[in-house]
């Protein structure tokens, strides 16, 4: 298991290295959410695997790089797709808590 | 905001959803491949959000299986309208039929309005050889004949100079224009120029040449309609052959926006005086240029009002008179007069005066502005009201032309 852990990072070292040098687009190589902020009231999460948590306060979004937390006030969901979620509302924090998050 | 538009047309519903773990109904909608939008979480237990019409379908299925209890608050959007008009039958009937009156309505003239840019000409002839000829209210608008009204009243009444006649919707407007004041007896050559301030709207040329065009901003005395007669022209040959200047009399008319501008002052500080009773006199006595004064040339008092009265009999530099000058002690009191009511007071005035000024024009373009400013007249302050106001009207005056 640990094994198959170095391994995955060695691949994706390597895939963020061949990112870099012919500058092609990391959240498409890599297979990881694209996180836009617009202004301070709204939030485009690309390639998102789920809503972990979901209230006016703070909303949790699951993604292959671990749980991201926005944290506002009057926040809603603007829009859920299969790969984009949209938050609306006053945005004041946002942190990713890297790692797996089980549903 | 495509998506907003096509959610209208599609219609969608507002729907609430009780139940637990709310989050994953959302995650199990977005994996289905279900839009769901403007989703709020009212409680633990509940949120509200938006579904196209379709998927509600699809999510009264999934939710039932999973215990979520779903509700349609709201129904929005095209279809829901159409469906609630159509229900209403008589609502229906009566758009129509109003749509279609309006529509049998508007092939009507309702009403004639007469532009007249000269005084002297009566609003009422004009309106009655208009209607004589078709033009009145209740008329059908494709029976007015345009052209056939315009020569009518032309050939009716003298004082015109031009007519315009202009149908739109229900508004019929003849619009007409005297001869500017301009006396056709006057034969001598001379050019049309400007008779105030203004910016060009119109330019009617009957004779002459036109130095002016719509837009341009002219002064007082500024050459309009010029009566030179061009080189070009075999008329101009021909006067100079019988040794006349290449000169004609000029006519026509030139409108202009222009301003009238008025402005009253207020005194924020008005002075009382009162006398006290205690007077000091000066007396002066004339012989030939010399005087001489009998008793103190300046009063002993601080704050004092003089009157003067003379007797001078002598002719000349001979003459010999007495001068007497009275100093009365007064004592000041001052008043000061709130801004808001001197601002009443000055708008009052300054619009009494401007109606006396606008008793003989028309035609105001906009509402009169009025504006103020604080000043100062001999160290008091005092408040300058000022009303201006814009209008249309005709700026031709006739110039004699002098070889």
């Amino acid at each position: 298991m640990v094994k198959r852990s170095k391994k995955a990072g060695r691949i994706s070292q390597f895939i963020h290295g061949i990112a870099t040098g012919s500058e092609m687009p990391l959240d498409i190589l890599l297979d990881v959410a694209k996180v836009t902020l617009i202004g301070g009231v709204q939030v485009h999460v690309e390639g998102h695997r789920g809503v972990l948590l979901f209230t006016s306060d703070a909303i949790v979004i699951r993604t292959r790089a671990g749980a991201l937390s926005i944290k506002g006030r009057e926040l809603i969901i603007g829009g859920i797709y299969r790969e984009l979620v949209v938050v609306e509302g006053r945005i004041e924090a946002m942190d990713l808590y890297p790692g797996e998050v089980r549903p | 905001m495509t998506g907003r538009i096509w959610r209208h047309i599609w219609g969608y519903v507002i729907i609430k959803v009780k139940g637990p773990r709310l989050e994953r109904f959302l995650n199990r909608l977005a994996g289905s491949g279900i839009h769901v939008w403007q989703a709020e979480r009212i409680t633990s237990q509940m949120l509200v959000a938006s579904v196209s019409v379709s998927s509600f379908r699809k999510i009264r299925r999934l939710s039932r299986a999973q215990g979520w209890n779903i509700s349609i608050l709201e129904k929005a959007g095209l279809p829901f309208i159409v469906r609630s008009v159509i229900r209403r039958k008589t609502f229906v009937i009566g758009c129509i039929w109003a749509l279609l009156m309006l529509y049998a309505a508007s092939g009507f003239v309702w009403f004639v309005r007469v532009d007249i840019d000269d005084a002297m000409i009566p609003a009422e002839q004009v309106m009655s050889v208009a209607a004589e000829y078709g033009l009145k209210p209740g008329a059908r608008r494709e029976k007015v004949d345009r052209h056939r009204i315009r020569q009518a009243l032309l050939l009716a009444i003298d004082e015109l100079s031009w007519v315009s006649v202009d149908v739109r919707g229900v508004l019929a407007t003849v619009d007409v224009y005297g001869r500017a004041g301009l006396d056709l007896a006057i034969k001598v050559p001379g050019d049309i120029v400007a008779a105030q301030d203004g910016i060009i709207t119109k330019v009617i040329v009957f004779s002459g040449q036109s130095v002016v065009e719509e837009g341009d901003v002219v002064k007082r005395g500024d050459l309009l309609i010029s009566g030179f007669i061009p080189p070009s022209s075999p008329r101009h040959r021909e006067l100079l052959e019988t040794d006349q200047p290449p000169y004609d009399r000029a006519d026509g008319i030139v409108m202009a926006r222009t301003w009238i501008e008025r402005t009253v002052t207020v005194p924020l500080v008005t002075v009382i005086e009162e006398p006290t009773g205690r007077q000091s006199r000066l007396v002066t006595l004339h012989l030939g240029e010399s005087s001489f004064a009998i008793g103190r040339k300046v009063p002993h008092f601080d704050t004092f009002r003089a009157v003067s009265s003379s007797w001078k009999p002598g002719v000349g530099r001979f003459g010999a008179g007495v001068t007497v000058t009275t100093y009365e002690e007064v004592t000041r009191h001052f008043t000061f007069v709130a801004e808001s009511e001197a601002l009443e007071t000055g708008r009052k005035a300054v619009l009494e005066e401007m109606a006396t000024v606008l008793k003989d024009t028309s035609d105001p373009l906009e509402a009169m502005q009025v504006s103020t400013d604080l000043v100062d007249i001999d160290g008091m302050p005092a408040l300058d009201v000022t009303a201006r106001i814009e209008m249309t009207n005709s700026i031709s005056s006739f110039r004699e032309t002098v070889f």
